[in-house]
């Protein structure tokens, strides 16, 4: 089997600060194939968005976070933060926020080329205007010209896709690219991405909260809670058969439109850890009804069936 | 590294004590040289040369009127005068003067300064309409003309001692009536005529062909408005200008201390004008106190930090009549006792600009006279304020820095009742008449006595608060000779003529 | 074009209105000019003479009417103190300010972009550091002390420039060697301020998810400084240069004397001083058109900085 495209090998991230430090990765093992579609799936403070920026390689703010264990893209290592330019790029959350309200867009989409290779005014634009054409924008020669100010939520969006394409990327990141759109356009923004992955054979990582959007769309799915990947296995196996308790809390969790009369939503009961502690054993375990007293240590991930890992003692159907 | 650092240290240090001068620095050995630019920092613009708008008659601008005009006479040591243009200017009985010129004269396009171009000089200066400071004093002259091509007779309306001073100003800058320079700027007789003007910036002036007497040593001089005080004298240490005209205390005293060349002479005197014709100063009485009260002494080391004399009286240390006014004592019991008389409690508001000498010596003031009971407020203004208020006498007491007493035969007619320049309305008719009687007295040792008298009067009525004589004056950086020994004069009488440069 | 006529009448309201008030001060200020001018040994006759002359006795509105009479013919009258006309005056000395003012702007300007931009992008490294202590130093010496600071350094200590005084443009070395410190002392004291307001205005824009966005595409440090990060932070920066060219005059009358500069702002101050009146109305005048017109300024730059100013303009 060939090398996979991605591969976190055992990522720590920590970030350090004045108040203390916050322990937001442990020992985080993921791997995504060339043109593989893998969902990252967890809860406001899972850690997801951290990990897609730590592939992505920038951070927001001064502080630059500590990091163990490697990342690997193309067989490259580059936790320490080399450039990862061409391989990754990212869809990002907001669309409104993610583009600079004073630049046009044509000069914003083609960001992602390098100087050296963009070629003359005519070459650009003519790049630019295929790219928006791609997405599917309408009349993507005149848009060149726009301001971010001018188009939907969903047209920035698109836009947000294109320039991740421009540089053709062979993994693309999309972090909760349709949590800031409406209902009707989160479909559409969804299908599109999946249709220009096909296209270009890219692999994709699709980091959200709900697991329901993920079903037909992604290969694998990951779970992640409180820094640890959970979970992870095959979609339909994963969404079908859940062996982790914490996912099958999640689907239980997640509300279904349904024309008849539901029971109210379940809840989790408990909160997250506190992050500013590393977390031995399972974080899980304070709020898992299933909880041993091995789980006071790190379980190990044991197989369960092809492909699908968990991390769980408890973990149903699983030969201890 | 250490031990070179020491050492240099050392020396230093040696040099220092083995190098510091013993007497007054006195510039460039050896016999003037000819030739060269000499730059001279004044504190003011100089916009017109016209001597009716009276720009260039201050005392640091004298230096400019000096090279363009010369005038017909300059104050000299001892309060003498030194005829310049002017041969002689004689009269038997002080009301009739006969002006001699010298002979050969012209203005610096040629054409002729003779005795009517001065009479026709005097008699624009006299118009009302012009502007001059010197159009009353003019006044006092009743007839004029030319006798012959260097001989002028002047009848005034009353005898005045004083008249030939009036001729080291504006009157004796005599300029020409009948043409002006290409550039419209007027004509004057002195060693130097106008080359060009940068206006708000400089001016440049160059030896004048036609000059007649002594040519200066220098080929051009630059005079710069260098407005600011402390900018100015630092334009001086960093050799941008020559000279620079210094006139507070600290900056004297820093002059000095570095070794410079400084020419200064007590010309400017502080005092305060009192409002005789209104409550409290009305009271002779109060007015003593207040003048008993002030430890003049003190002011003159706080406020002058030392740098020149405590005032006697309207007659000045340097005046050629001066004789020794015997002013009141600093007397604070006395002062108690007067105002005791008084039985009312005096309080009143000091009137002065925004100085910062002003106002130390207002504060000081206050002080002292706050030690015997008086309550003095201070009423800062700014300068065109100030001016109004004392001339239309709207005050109880104000500030007045002045040097008019320089010329003491003029300034003694201001404490006569009703004179221009009573600001505080001084109503004693026998002080007028006595310095009517001075001015008209023939035989010198009479005035002395009588204007001794007027003085003393002055001082034991106290209309007007003497404090100090304040130096003022020029620096020069060490290559520049010719720099006048002033300490014997009470006027900044520099010829820049005289002056040279050993660059 | 509606806005651009809406603008050019507010503005010539604004003017008029001024006119009015200034030709009131000689009723308002205390200080007779015949007196200031004269001096305090001129006779009555020679005071009466020349207030006479000068129509100061008129009402406010008289004067106005006369001022505006020979405004609109280039004649602003004369001046009291030196008699020169004032359009004169103003014309050798207004080229003068504006050098100096712009010189300034523009040497703030080349200090504060890439020290705020350096500042912005490592907080607390060392130019961070060594720029901040500098700017609180700068902040808080007066104009003066720094331009005689300059001074004795410069003029004093190594003798490269002169200290004070000026040369026309026609010796442009000579010029140039004047020009230097009043431009040092104007430029550093507005750096100090700008350098401060650009700086936190950067570090926020840097916050923000655009600039991680840019950032996550490649873009280089500098390019995603110039080219992306400065524009949004520019209005507060714009607007105080704005603020420093509009109250030009006045800014520049501490530069000027310190250092015998012969500029507007030397001009107003002894105006003012002497009561020169019609100086004083040419002044006021002029400096509320200047104002007017950077104000104006300011706004279209702000419509080049930001697309969205423009729009909300039009709409």
């Amino acid at each position: 089997m060939s090398a996979p495209l991605l591969e976190l090998d055992g990522l720590s991230l920590r970030f350090d600060g004045p108040a203390g430090s916050l322990h937001v990765l442990e020992s985080v093992s993921l791997a995504v194939a060339e043109g593989e579609s893998v969902g990252l799936v967890g809860e406001s403070g899972s850690g997801k968005s951290v990990l897609a920026r730590a592939v992505l390689g920038v951070h927001p703010g001064p502080a630059a976070p500590s990091l163990t264990g490697r990342i690997l893209l193309e067989g490259r290592d580059v936790t320490d933060g080399s450039s990862r330019r061409r391989a990754v790029s990212m869809v990002f959350q907001d669309p409104s926020a993610s583009l600079n309200p004073v630049v046009r867009i044509g000069r914003q989409v083609l960001e992602a080329v390098p100087p050296a290779e963009r070629g003359s005014r005519a070459r650009q634009r003519a790049a630019a205007t295929e790219l928006l054409r791609a997405v599917g924008l309408p009349d993507p020669g005149r848009r060149l010209r726009s301001y971010p100010a001018e188009l939907s939520g969903g047209q920035r969006q698109r836009v947000g896709i294109a320039a991740a394409l421009a540089a053709q990327p062979r993994l693309l990141l999309a972090d909760e690219p349709t949590t800031a759109l409406d209902v009707t356009v989160q479909q559409r923004v969804l299908d599109l991405i999946g249709e220009l992955r096909r296209e270009r054979g890219m692999a994709l990582l699709l980091i959200t909260h709900d697991l329901g959007l993920l079903a037909g769309r992604t290969d694998r799915i990951a779970v992640m809670y409180a820094g640890r990947v959970v979970e992870d296995g095959p979609t339909e196996r994963v969404l079908a058969e859940p062996r982790h308790p914490y996912t099958r809390a999640l689907l239980a969790v997640t509300p279904r439109l349904s024309p008849r009369r539901r029971p109210p939503l379940p809840q989790i009961p408990g909160g997250l850890p506190d992050l500013r502690e590393p977390r031995t054993g399972c974080p899980f375990a304070p709020r898992c009804e299933r909880a041993l007293p091995e789980c006071a240590t790190r379980p190990p991930l044991l197989r369960a069936g092809a492909g699908h890992t968990v991390s769980c003692w408890a973990a149903e159907g699983v030969p201890v | 590294m250490l031990r070179r650092l020491a050492a240099s240290a050392l020396a230093a240090v040696t040099l220092t004590a083995c190098g510091a001068p013993a007497a007054a620095p006195s510039g460039p050995s050896g016999p003037p040289v000819p030739g060269g630019t000499i730059t001279i920092g004044i504190n003011s613009e100089v916009s017109t040369l016209d001597p009716a708008a009276n720009e260039i008659a201050a005392q640091a601008t004298l230096v400019v009127a000096h090279a363009l005009y010369e005038p017909l006479f300059t104050d000299g040591p001892g309060g003498a005068l030194e005829p310049r243009l002017a041969e002689s200017l004689t009269s038997e009985d002080l009301r009739t003067w006969t002006l001699s010129l010298r002979p050969g004269l012209t203005f610096s396009d040629g054409s002729p300064l003779d005795a009517q171009a001065v009479v026709d000089h005097v008699a624009r200066l006299r118009d009302p309409e012009s502007q001059c400071q010197c159009a009353q004093l003019a006044a006092e002259i009743t007839d004029m003309a030319a006798a012959d091509a260097t001989t002028a007779e002047f009848t005034l309306a009353e005898p005045n001692a004083g008249f030939p001073r009036y001729f080291t100003r504006q009157l004796g800058m005599i300029a020409s009536t009948t043409a002006r320079a290409d550039d419209g700027s007027p004509l004057g007789a002195g060693p130097y005529r106008l080359e060009s003007a940068a206006r708000g910036s400089s001016l440049t002036v160059v030896r004048s062909e036609h000059y007649q007497g002594t040519p200066g040593h220098a080929d051009t001089l630059v005079f710069q408005f260098l407005p600011d005080t402390d900018s100015r004298y630092q334009s001086l240490a960093s050799g941008a200008v020559d000279l620079a005209w210094i006139d507070t205390p600290n900056l004297i005293a820093q002059a000095r201390g570095e070794g410079r060349i400084v020419a200064v002479a007590n010309a400017s005197t502080a005092t305060a004008v009192l409002n005789t014709r209104t409550e409290p100063f009305d009271d002779i009485r109060v007015r003593q106190a207040v003048q008993a009260a002030i430890d003049r002494e003190a002011l003159l080391a706080v406020v002058d930090q030392g740098q020149g004399v405590v005032a006697e009286g309207p007659i000045l240390s340097r005046s050629p009549y001066a004789s020794g006014t015997r002013h009141p004592e600093f007397d604070p019991e006395r002062a108690r006792t007067l105002l005791a008389e008084v039985g009312e409690p005096v309080s009143f508001a000091y009137t002065t600009d925004s100085r910062p000498q002003s106002m130390q010596r207002a504060t000081a003031i206050q002080q002292m006279l706050g030690d015997v009971g008086i309550t003095m407020t201070i009423d800062v203004v700014d300068t065109a304020t100030w001016g109004t208020r004392l001339y239309d006498g709207d005050f109880a007491a104000i500030e007045f820095v002045t040097s008019a007493y320089a010329d003491t035969d003029a300034v003694l007619g201001i404490f006569a009742p009703d004179a221009t320049g009573n600001f505080g309305g001084y109503a004693n008719p026998e002080v007028g008449e006595l310095v009517e009687q001075g001015r008209g007295s023939v035989d010198e040792a009479a005035r002395r006595e009588i204007y001794a008298e007027v003085a003393q009067r002055v001082v034991e009525d106290a209309p007007v608060l003497f404090f100090t004589e304040s130096p003022a004056g020029f620096a020069a950086a060490p290559h520049i000779g010719g720099m006048p020994d002033l300490s014997d004069r009470n006027v900044i009488s520099l010829l820049p003529s005289e002056l040279w440069t050993a660059r | 074009m509606r806005t651009l006529l809406t603008r050019a009448v507010r503005a010539l309201a604004v003017i008029a209105l001024l006119g009015m008030l200034t030709m009131a001060l000689p009723l308002l200020l205390t200080g007779d000019p015949a007196v200031a001018v004269l001096g305090v040994e001129a006779t009555p006759e020679q005071l009466a003479a020349f207030t006479a002359a000068l129509n100061l006795d008129a009402s406010p509105p008289e004067r106005f009417a006369h001022w505006l009479g020979g405004a609109v013919r280039g004649d602003l009258g004369t001046s009291l103190v030196t008699g020169a006309p004032v359009t004169a005056e103003i014309g050798e000395r207004l080229p003068v300010t504006l050098e100096l003012l712009l010189c300034g702007q523009l040497l703030a300007l080349a200090i504060t972009v890439p020290v705020a931009m350096r500042s912005a992008w490592r907080p607390g490294g060392v130019v961070d550091r060594i720029s901040t202590v500098l700017a609180y130093l700068l902040l808080s010496t007066p104009a003066f002390v720094l331009g005689l600071a300059l001074i004795l350094v410069l003029a004093v200590g190594l003798a490269v420039l002169p200290a004070t005084g000026w040369a026309a443009p026609d010796d442009p070395v000579e010029h140039l060697r004047h020009l230097v410190l009043p431009v040092l002392t104007m430029g550093l004291t507005e750096a100090a301020v700008l350098v401060r307001v650009l700086r936190a205005d950067l570090i926020a824009t840097l916050r923000t998810p655009y600039i991680l966005a840019a950032r996550s595409r490649g873009l280089s440090p500098w390019r995603l400084l110039w080219t992306r990060a400065l524009r949004p932070s520019s209005f507060s920066t714009v607007t105080l240069v704005g603020l420093g060219l509009g109250l030009a005059f006045g800014g520049s009358v501490l530069v000027e004397t310190i250092f015998a500069v012969p500029g507007m702002g030397r001009l107003a101050a002894s105006a003012i001083e002497a009561r020169d009146f019609p100086v004083i109305e040419a002044v006021v005048l002029l400096s509320g058109v200047t104002v007017v017109l950077v104000g104006t300024l300011v706004d279209l730059v702000y419509g080049v900085i930001d697309p969205r100013a423009r729009h909300a303009a039009a709409h």
